[in-house]
């Protein structure tokens, strides 16, 4: 016995009465587990996400200091001597960069870098088992010789001297490895998918003879990299950029920014969720000791000594389930990060994460954050405790501090009436934060309005039933009143997770409605056709424009127009597209939904004078409107255009620019197509033409999708975007489910006196078993009306405000009765399920035991 | 004469409920001298138990003065009062109240740790205890393991670990069969010769009364003057 008094007493009144109700402890440290787990994986998942984003671009740019560009056309190899004999320029390096994807392997593709062989090394480490950079002539004289990471190599079961095949835009190449990269400097980019070889080879294989992609450049010792930026801009055409390397990343992480954000914010519910189960929990533990903690008080400890004693318990069970939840957390972390990286590289950037890296610092801050919101959700029934007063004679009925539900409802009030004001505010720096303030202020409102509903519906139900035979019903409603307070919790936490269920799913519903209709209402060619780089974001899927003219060819093609999407950046640094097709053709045959006017006479103004039309994002991006001006740069100057039309687009980040290909080549005589629409000669049939198509183009590498095949697709990626979003969810709803369990479990151990004498007089164990599960029902039902309406209003933020604000897409509300309903069957359904448990044992309470008051 | 162990002048205790104004107390006088033993005696709700929570500091008068060991606890803070009611008073009531999660000798040792004692000192200080109260074979027993004599005579041991100068004793045999409250009353009649430790007990049974050295009866609130004997010796 010689452990400290501290010890003693933690083990004695914290720890064995913990032990003593593991059920409930148990329940609570797996909701604490899952909350935690949640938020870590997405957490690591989001971090995992950006170091690959980030270390492609680092390592690429290896040493350079600053990089001269211009977006996907790049510019003429003309102007590196200018660059080279800019005052405090040291060296330049050219550099054409492509990912390019590999055949037969959807979604495998590899960063191919064409440098200067003898002079790159100054800018980027190459090391490797066999380093060739140190025998570059091998790269120089081999027009197909290039240069694998060895990691890459490795996976695919690759050695020097084999083959490699990659999809360019002049064709399917095979290729030589002539040395392997080690696992350092360049080679570290996307996890070893890299290739390197000769510039000369490049521009001939990406078919950019005469041209760069970029310049990088290293300053002379002392050189001042803001003069020498603004030497550079001068000297350089218009829509030739030059800016830090690191200031490239900058654009790409804000639109991921937003992305991420949505996903960490989805990530707390569950431990916010979480942080309602420790309340409920502390507090039915602090309910159901209340008469031992007033023995500890007549036994004179101190109300600090009962505070310290119930946040200890709080603790206790907040670090079990952090420890839990970080455990659970590195498992799932696997899986988001490959969920997560999936929709990152079909969306915004093509990434290969490396394996999961998981910092200590961040699985610190993740056991911090749920030890903290257990402390925090303590602290409130631990006050509690501290008034309960040190009497031996503490009659059932006065267990519960009396609660008066009005006064949190006229402050819930309050908190609506401001969501309605937040929600009226812009953005901030591009991030929806007053949104998300809006949708927090929302919720607290519900949350603080629960009492009161669960009042009102006991208050009328009481009333309906009054002189009814329903015992089990009037029993269960009664006692819905009687913990009003814990019941009020239960419900809130039910209520806030279902909201945020029914608001997400809302939205996503109401989003791919919105993305359905437009499918139906704007695809209207028979047949797609791309490269098969097109499925990976970034991936260089040009297609030669003579390949229009053979697919004209092909029997059955009744019209084709060639689409042309080019990757530009506006002054700022910010990435659009610049789209290009027959304006005619697509007025004649196809269609695009625009904001304001009709589809046909839009087209052919913007065709006969010149103008543009803006996708609905770029629109909200820049802040523009029908009859604005949108300025473009193309090669020798800049232009102004005027916007006829803005157009609704659920396919592209950034903002699209489109203009009529005839204006289009006039001004950037660019030979590419992106894709090819098929509309087809009556009477033909899709499959044969399909072939013909195949056959015409004489190209291995392509991939022709039917308008279902399209639709499908689209809907595909859009589901897959979604997906984490859908676990997190009901990650959720399962956290809430677990509070019923503990109220409950509360309500029977408050009422065995109660439960005991209903028996003594003849009640059987069914309709005790009732009376729980009819109370369990009703806490279900209520939780679900609340979680309904909150959710609904809160979807109309989420559509409105947040998603508006961040991506800058119009959805269409749709209302989802159906899933409102089936969510509520199952959450009822929980529930009952939940109070299974409290309710047998109440039912097998011993009669003598219950009743004798001890 | 030295000044009293418990003193109580013209103190009243009025309860506010739904149903109306209940006087627990009716401006009650009462002096209790050191090492006396005093039993109060009267029906149910005659506010026995009330007068017994305002001595154990464990509720407060409406009016009037309680003074316990030269202590006027209507003016000592709740830190104060906290110490108070672990140094200076012990209370055994019906229902025992032993923690369920303590074993019999964690139950005794409690309050000596609670008071900043060494979990090893009090350990030693309740097996002492318990050996007194002829328990020492129950030490490592839980609470539902014991009868209800055993966890009444633990709970004695458990009020009287720190050493208090009054023992409060709420109804101490009212859970217990006659043989086994029997016991206990002669157990409290020991401890008081023995440790010299003021007893006062509420009970309304007239057998539990005869171990008291001096008995008053409580009626509405009030003492009946019959027995509102002054302390004797």
């Amino acid at each position: 016995m010689n452990r400290s008094r501290p010890v003693c007493l933690a083990r004695w009144l914290v720890w064995r009465p913990l032990s003593r109700d593991t059920g409930r402890c148990v329940v609570t440290i797996f909701g604490v587990a899952l909350g935690v787990a949640v938020a870590l994986a997405i957490g690591l998942a989001n971090e995992g996400v950006l170091t690959a984003f980030r270390n492609g671009l680092d390592h690429v740019a290896g040493r350079t200091q600053l990089e001269v560009s211009a977006g996907e056309p790049g510019f003429d190899e003309n102007l590196l001597p200018v660059i080279a004999e800019t005052p405090g320029v040291a060296s330049v390096a050219p550099v054409l960069q492509a990912v390019l994807s590999v055949p037969g392997a959807t979604g495998d593709a590899v960063l191919v870098l064409g440098v200067d062989v003898l002079g790159d090394a100054a800018f980027r480490d190459y090391r490797g088992p066999s380093p060739d950079l140190a025998e570059p002539l091998r790269l120089l004289t081999d027009p197909d010789a290039i240069l694998l990471g060895a990691r890459y190599a490795r996976a695919r079961g690759l050695r020097v001297g084999g083959a490699v095949r990659l999809n360019t835009p002049t064709g399917t190449k095979t290729f030589t490895v002539r040395g392997l990269l080690a696992d350092q400097g360049v080679a570290r980019t996307m996890d070893g998918h890299i290739a390197v070889l000769d510039i000369a080879a490049a521009q001939v294989h990406f078919g950019k003879l005469g041209r760069l992609d970029r310049v990088d450049v290293l300053l002379q010792p002392g050189a001042a990299p803001v003069q020498v930026i603004a030497d550079l801009r001068r000297r350089l055409p218009a829509g030739v950029d030059v800016e830090r390397p690191e200031a490239r990343n900058a654009q790409v992480e804000q639109m991921l920014g937003s992305f991420q954000l949505n996903l960490f914010v989805l990530s707390l519910i569950a431990l916010f969720v979480g942080a309602f189960l420790v309340y409920n929990t502390m507090t039915v533990s602090v309910v159901g000791r209340r008469r031992q903690i007033g023995i500890l008080r007549s036994l004179g400890m101190s109300r600090a000594g009962v505070l310290l004693t119930v946040v200890a318990e709080g603790a206790a069970i907040g670090l079990l389930g952090s420890l839990l939840g970080a455990g659970l957390g590195v498992l799932l972390a696997q899986r988001a990060l490959q969920a997560v990286s999936l929709t990152v590289s079909s969306l915004y950037a093509f990434i290969v994460p490396g394996s999961l890296t998981t910092p200590p610092a961040t699985i610190v801050r993740s056991v911090l954050s749920g030890l903290g919101v257990a402390l925090a959700a303590s602290l409130a029934p631990a006050l509690d405790a501290t008034r309960v007063p040190p009497h031996r004679d503490l009659a059932p009925a006065a267990l519960e501090r009396r609660h008066r539900p009005l006064y949190p409802a006229a402050v819930g009030v309050l908190f609506l009436l401001g969501t309605l004001g937040l929600a009226r505010l812009g953005p901030v720096g591009g991030r929806p934060l007053f949104g998300y303030a809006a949708a927090f202020s929302l919720l607290l409102g519900a949350i603080l309005l629960c009492p009161a509903l669960v009042k009102a519906v006991q208050g009328g139900l009481l009333t309906a039933l009054r002189g009814s035979r329903l015992v089990a019903a009037r029993l269960a409603v009664g006692n819905l009143g009687r913990a009003l307070r814990r019941n009020s919790v239960t419900v809130a936490a039910m209520a806030v997770a279902l909201s945020m269920l029914v608001s997400v799913s809302t939205m996503i519903a109401s989003f791919r409605h919105t993305v359905e209709v437009w499918i139906d209402q704007t695809i209207r060619a028979d047949l797609y056709v791309s490269r098969t780089g097109r499925l990976i974001k970034g991936a260089d899927a040009r297609l030669p424009g003579d390949l229009l003219f053979r697919v004209r060819g092909a029997a059955g093609v009744a019209d084709a127009d060639g689409i042309r999407g080019l990757r530009l950046r506006d002054e700022r640094g910010g990435q659009f597209t610049l789209g290009a097709s027959d304006f005619d053709l697509l007025a004649r045959r196809g269609r695009l939904l625009f904001r304001r006017g009709d589809s046909d006479r839009i087209l052919r103004q913007a065709r006969a004078r010149d103008e543009v039309i803006v996708s609905e994002t770029y629109a909200e991006r820049y802040h523009l409107d029908e009859g604005d001006e949108v300025r473009l740069r193309p090669p020798g100057g800049e232009a102004r255009f005027r916007i006829a039309g803005v157009y609704y687009d659920y396919t592209t980040e950034g903002g699209l620019v489109v203009m009529d290909h005839r204006l289009f080549q006039r001004l950037w005589s660019d030979p590419w197509l992106n894709s090819i629409v098929i509309y087809l000669a009556p009477g033909a049939a899709a499959e044969t033409v399909r072939q013909a198509v195949r056959t015409a183009a004489g190209r291995a590498d392509l991939v022709i999708f039917s308008s279902r095949d399209l639709r499908r697709r689209i809907l595909a990626i859009f589901d897959q975007t979604f997906a984490v979003t859908y676990a997190l969810q009901a990650i959720s709803l399962i956290v809430a489910s677990l509070g019923v369990v503990t109220t409950l479990g509360a309500s029977v151990l408050e009422r065995s006196r109660e439960i005991g004498i209903l028996r003594s007089l003849g009640v059987d164990r069914g309709g005790v078993r009732r009376t729980v599960l009819a109370e369990a029902g009703l806490i279900g039902l209520i939780a679900n009306v609340a979680g309904a309406l909150a959710g609904l209003a809160l979807s109309l933020i989420l559509i409105h405000v947040i998603n508006k604000q961040s991506f800058g897409w119009t959805i269409r509300f749709v209302f989802p009765g159906r899933l409102i309903l089936g969510y509520a069957a199952i959450t009822v359904g929980a529930s009952v399920l939940a109070g299974l448990l409290p309710a047998w044992r109440a039912s097998r309470l011993p009669i003598a035991d219950a009743v004798r008051y001890a | 004469m030295t000044a009293p162990m418990i003193r109580l002048v013209n103190v009243s205790k009025v309860y506010n409920s739904a149903a109306g104004r209940v006087v627990a107390l009716a401006g009650v006088s009462l002096e209790v001298a050191a090492g006396e033993f005093v039993a109060l005696m009267g029906p149910s709700g005659c506010g026995k138990s009330t007068l017994l929570h305002l001595v154990a500091a464990v509720d407060f008068p409406t009016s009037g003065e309680v003074w316990v060991d030269g202590q006027h606890l209507g003016r000592l803070t709740d830190a104060a009062l906290s110490r108070f009611r672990r140094d200076r008073v012990g209370t055994v009531y019906q229902f025992y109240n032993l923690l369920p999660t303590l074993s019999a000798w964690e139950n005794v040792a409690l309050p000596a740790i609670l008071a900043g004692g060494s979990p090893g000192e009090a350990r030693a200080r309740a097996l002492e205890w318990l050996r007194r109260v002829d328990l020492a074979q129950r030490a490592e027993h839980w609470p539902h393991e014991l009868s209800g004599g055993e966890m009444q005579r633990i709970a004695v041991a458990r009020a009287l670990v720190n050493r208090p100068p009054v023992l409060l004793a709420d109804e101490p045999t009212g859970n217990l069969d006659s043989v086994a409250g029997r016991d206990l009353l002669r157990l409290l009649a020991e401890l008081n010769i023995e440790r010299r430790v003021t007893i006062l007990l509420a009970t309304h049974s007239g057998d539990a009364a005869t171990a008291a050295g001096r008995v008053l009866q409580l009626k509405d609130g009030a003492f009946m003057a019959s027995t509102a004997t002054p302390a004797p010796r």
